[in-house]
């Protein structure tokens, strides 16, 4: 019976612990898809996300502009003309340009409590074309419709005002950014004390709507109020409010448009372009070389001290990590050879890497080739490289091409060989010499650059698909081969 | 009708074994040559480095007054990180081989297998990834330090092991021939008794084998590691703490060394290469062992 | 003066140590079947691989003696591919190629010259008319050989080398994997192909060699496991009058 019991744990365990694998598995792919395809940050803003309604105008900017909402203050910003592109806005790479319809353009500045800025009122609207204009804003009246490409963008404009005591530094412990909810709590008097929000101990004291002097006067108070008026008190502070922005991380704009300024700005087209191209170099370097060793060892080779000096050959360069291919790169094709950090230098390197995967898939599928259909055509009369070419190859084709598919999706992952030779350019490469940069690399720089990682997953998630469908299409030539096969 | 002559055809045939002799000769010619620029470039560090203080020391500082090239503490990490991995992943791994080899028919093992094979074909750089933001919290929340340790690298780098055990060990698994698992059955013995006293016993080589083989594979890998190891050059042994390995130095110093420090790295990649020689040397003794045992 | 086909002085070949024919002298007569006929393992296969030199395509094999086709030295006086284009083989285990009935049939003579369509197709008709395939397969020939059923793919290897025209065809075994209607086929084939061939059979099926062939050569095997010639006669003399006591003993079934 104890046996019996033992060899149950011990399977069972096996059982789980192969499950493990499997659950990693589920964890990392759906991880990457989930960060890949939405992206949700915690930001701390200076006014409540909650959009106000305005009786009176609409603001509406162009759907490039990838604006959401704006807070009162930029908008007041935008409207003294002291914004000029929207790259620290919505971290897109454009020119801002504003325009203001002539019937609302009172009330806009008055709701923006500043002088009237001619220059961005529209006198002719029909010489504007405002689909063009990726960094375009309109304000309209409500009872005009947005142009087209155009959305409508949310102002923020309240903001919480506290007592200057409320946010003072004590102890080191100051009081940090307010949720909704607790915003919901304090309005309520749901909160008891300041203090378990990190503040002082005081008993926060919410007035609707206060004026400067009610909230100087009474340590702990708070309210809402319109940032206009706060724009005008000097003796308050404000709280920064939590905003979650989430929105799609990967669109078909990001998978077309290029790269620019290494990666901060733009989509990853040019990327996907230069590691399409780096592909296609890599294999018409590699196959050949790779098939021919295969052919040799496969056909030619006699046991002997040459055959075992090849394979072990192999064998060593199959052992040899990617930082090592990646220095050695650097001193030949980078150093030596003049090339630069280049495509062709970093196509080069990843050949080599990947040629041991190409000789060693091949010469299998060469050795599983009939040996009488051989022997028939060398009996036909044929030449041992004609057999090669004419029969043996075509019969081997399918292992043959799996396994240089499966040393791509080798190629396409790696990254430690080609941060030294390959460069790191964003732009589509012109020529051979070009430095440019590929989607595994791109990712790597992206996040040691210290740039959105939220980009670094989308990118994840194109390479990880690229992988899959890589995997995918071998695996079925590797089955369509096996039962092609006698 | 043209004839197509003889002597073409011949020409063709003697000089295309030429051709593809040499095909077979580049990788061999490559190894050389990586080995030859490597040395070459790494040897030049022992003029001015004692090669004492560079492998004993713990003191990597380049950029002090007097430099100091010791990759002590890089050695310390890079085997602290593979040894740490393989405890993770060989739980896991044989239990998968086993599972796999011996009970190969099923929906389950058909998911395992292909689980397998899609692990195998993530990238390095995304297992970095994943690993700065899942890992790297985690071990900062639950277990200690900033999360940027060796054993954030060390976990990222168990699962990407894993395959390579998996598939090796299952080879040399199934090869143990049945009739010595059906003379252990017909004794009376259990599935499980049958498993670690018969079939694991038997595949041992090939088991240990495998397991060289990843850790050749764990000492050389770089992208994964280096975004989450916290690549401070400092010495310790507690995995929590920021480490770097060997390939960490190399990749992270090497953009803007030169002179000297630019040998050491190098050096450093000397090393590092010294490592998988012997490991696969290691693989290469067993495998030849087993070949004589029969 | 008949030249012989082929003349054999004194053949012995060796696999490596291993001696596996030994000392062969015998004369082959064209346009006639001659069949090689003896226990399994006695080399017949071998030796039938000499006269071709397919056996050049093994490591280790050693020749010694000589072997004259057509009055000429096949080692040394004659071209290798020119030697394979007038001998022609088919194996045991039918092997077409990968590829349409067309091209298989057309591969060995492309191998020496390039044909004008029109007279590729004549090429390609006449020798399946020869192999007595043509009207089975006459609209279909794009179709993949393989797709052909087992006796349909010899014929097929036949016609294939019957398109080069050769002199010779050495079959091995050729219709030890068929059934017995497509092996009559074949037969009869054989004996009609005679008439512009000659032909050398290995059969391990004697009634087969005292059906079709005119000549009949014995083989045996040695305590060392080597291969050799016992005697050579016409087919009646062989199978009714031994001259030698192991070949009758062979014959009536003590060894079979």
């Amino acid at each position: 019976m104890d046996r019996k019991r033992s060899n149950q744990i011990a399977l069972i365990s096996i059982r789980i612990f192969s499950a493990v694998s499997i659950a990693i598995l589920i964890v990392i792919l759906g991880y990457l898809l989930f960060r890949g395809l939405r992206y949700s940050n915690r930001k701390e803003i200076k006014v409540i996300p909650i959009a106000s309604i305005n009786n009176e105008f609409n603001v509406y900017a162009n759907k490039s502009a990838k604006l959401d909402y704006l807070d009162w203050f930029t908008l007041q910003s935008m409207a003294m003309g002291r914004v000029r592109t929207l790259r620290t806005i919505s971290k897109v790479n454009e020119k801002f340009h504003l325009y203001i319809d002539p019937r609302v353009s009172d009330q806009f500045y008055s709701y923006l409590a500043t002088d009237k800025l001619d220059k961005f009122i529209i006198k002719d609207s029909t010489a504007i074309n405002y689909k063009e204009d990726k960094g375009g804003m309109i304000v309209l009246p409500i009872t005009e419709s947005a142009p087209s490409g155009y959305r409508s963008i949310k102002i923020y404009d309240n903001v919480v005002v506290v007592n200057k005591e409320v946010t003072q530094l004590l102890n080191n412990k100051k009081i940090g950014a307010v949720t909704l909810t607790q915003i919901e709590e304090l309005k309520n008097n749901k909160i008891d004390n300041w203090n378990s929000l990190n503040g002082p101990s005081l008993k926060p004291d919410f007035i609707a709507n206060a004026s400067e002097s009610e909230l100087a006067n009474n340590p702990g108070s708070i309210s809402i109020v319109k940032a206009k008026e706060y724009s005008m008190m000097k003796n308050v502070e404000t709280l920064d409010v939590v905003n979650i922005e989430s929105g799609w991380n990967i669109s078909l704009d990001y998978l077309l448009s290029n790269s620019e300024e290494s990666g901060s700005f733009g989509g990853i087209f040019s990327i996907i372009v230069n590691t399409l191209i780096m592909i296609f170099l890599v294999i018409l370097i590699s196959t050949p070389i790779g098939l021919g060793a295969a052919v040799y060892l496969s056909q030619y080779a006699k046991k002997g001290r040459i055959t075992t000096i090849i394979r072990s050959g192999i064998d060593l360069l199959a052992g040899v990590p990617s930082i090592i291919f990646g220095l050695f790169g650097m001193l030949v094709f980078v150093q030596l050879f003049g090339w630069s950090f280049s495509l062709i230098s970093g196509s080069l390197t990843l050949s080599l890497m990947i040629l041991p995967t190409i000789i060693r898939t091949s010469e299998e599928s060469i050795n599983s080739v009939d040996k009488n259909m051989i022997s028939a055509s060398r009996g036909l009369g044929a030449t041992k490289i004609e057999t090669i070419f004419k029969i043996v190859l075509p019969a081997a084709k399918n292992g043959i091409v799996t396994g240089i598919i499966l040393a791509v999706g080798r190629a396409l992952g790696e990254t430690a060989a080609l941060v030294f030779t390959i460069g790191s350019s964003t732009d589509i490469a012109s020529k051979l010499t070009s430095s440019s940069r590929v989607l595994a690399q791109h990712i790597y720089l992206t996040i040691i650059e210290g740039q959105s990682i939220d980009h670094a997953f989308s990118a994840a998630l194109v390479l990880i698909i690229l992988e899959l469908i890589i995997n995918t299409t071998a695996k079925k030539l590797m089955n369509k081969g096996k039962k092609n096969g006698k | 009708m043209r004839n197509k002559s003889i002597k073409i055809r011949k020409r063709l045939e003697s000089s295309s074994r030429v051709f593809l002799l040499l095909c077979g000769a580049i990788s061999v010619f490559t190894v050389i040559l990586i080995t030859i620029f490597i040395v070459q470039q790494g040897l030049p560090t022992f003029k001015t480095v004692p090669i004492k203080e560079f492998l004993f020391s713990t003191d990597w500082s380049p950029s002090a007054d007097i430099p100091h090239y010791g990759v002590a503490s890089f050695v310390v990490a890079s085997i602290e990180v593979t040894l740490l991995s393989m405890i993770f992943a060989l739980p896991i791994a044989l239990s998968s081989a086993i599972y796999l080899s011996e009970f190969a028919k099923g929906r389950f093992a058909k998911i395992l297998r292909s689980g397998i094979e899609l692990l195998a074909g993530i990238p390095s750089i995304i297992y970095g990834l994943f690993g700065i933001a899942v890992v790297v919290p985690f071990v900062r929340n639950f277990i200690g330090g900033n999360g940027y340790s060796l054993l954030s690298a060390s976990i990222i780098l168990a699962i990407m092991i894993l395959p390579t055990i998996i598939n090796f060990s299952e080879v040399s698994i199934k090869a143990v021939p049945d009739e010595l698992k059906a003379a252990s059955i017909a004794m009376g013995a259990t599935t499980w008794q049958t498993i670690y006293r018969v079939t694991v016993p038997s595949a041992l080589s090939g088991i240990v084998s495998s397991i060289i083989l990843a850790l050749g594979r764990a000492i050389g890998e770089t992208t994964a590691v280096v975004l989450v190891g916290g690549n401070a050059p400092i010495f310790s042994t507690n995995p929590i703490d920021m480490g770097r390995t060997l390939t960490m130095n190399i990749i992270t110093d090497m953009s803007y060394a030169e002179g000297v420090h630019m040998s050491a790295l190098f050096a450093t990649a000397m090393l590092l290469f010294i490592f998988i020689l012997l490991l696969n040397l290691i693989v290469v003794a067993i495998m030849r062992k087993e070949r004589l045992d029969g | 003066m008949e030249n012989k086909l082929f003349n054999v002085k004194n053949l012995s070949l060796w696999y490596g140590e291993n001696k596996a024919l030994n000392d062969i002298n015998m004369e082959i007569e064209a346009n006639k079947i001659t069949a090689f006929i003896g226990p399994s393992g006695c080399g017949k296969s071998t030796f039938l691989r000499v006269l071709n030199r397919m056996n050049d395509l093994i490591d280790g094999v050693k020749i010694e003696g000589a072997v004259d086709f057509n009055g000429k030295d096949i080692f040394n006086d004659v071209d290798i591919m020119n030697l394979r284009q007038e001998i022609g083989m088919v194996f045991q285990k039918a092997n077409p190629f990968p590829m349409s009935i067309y091209d298989n049939v057309a591969y060995g003579p492309r191998l020496f010259k390039k044909y004008k369509k029109a007279e590729m197709n004549d090429i390609v008709e006449r020798a399946l008319r020869q192999a007595s395939l043509w009207d089975e397969i006459k609209d279909r020939l794009t179709t993949n050989g393989l797709a052909l059923s087992g006796g349909q793919q010899q014929r097929l290897c036949l016609a294939r080398t019957l398109a080069t025209n050769p002199q010779v065809i050495l079959m091995d075994e050729p219709t030890s994997a068929l059934d017995p209607i497509s092996t009559s086929r074949i037969e009869e084939l054989m004996i009609d192909l005679k008439k512009d061939y000659s032909i050398v059979i290995v059969t391990h099926n004697m009634q087969q060699a005292s059906r079709i062939s005119d000549t009949t050569s014995f083989f045996m095997i040695d305590q060392s496991r080597c291969g050799f010639l016992v005697e050579t006669g016409d087919t009646k003399d062989i199978f009714f009058k031994p001259r030698d006591k192991r070949t009758e003993d062979y014959i009536s079934g003590k060894f079979g």
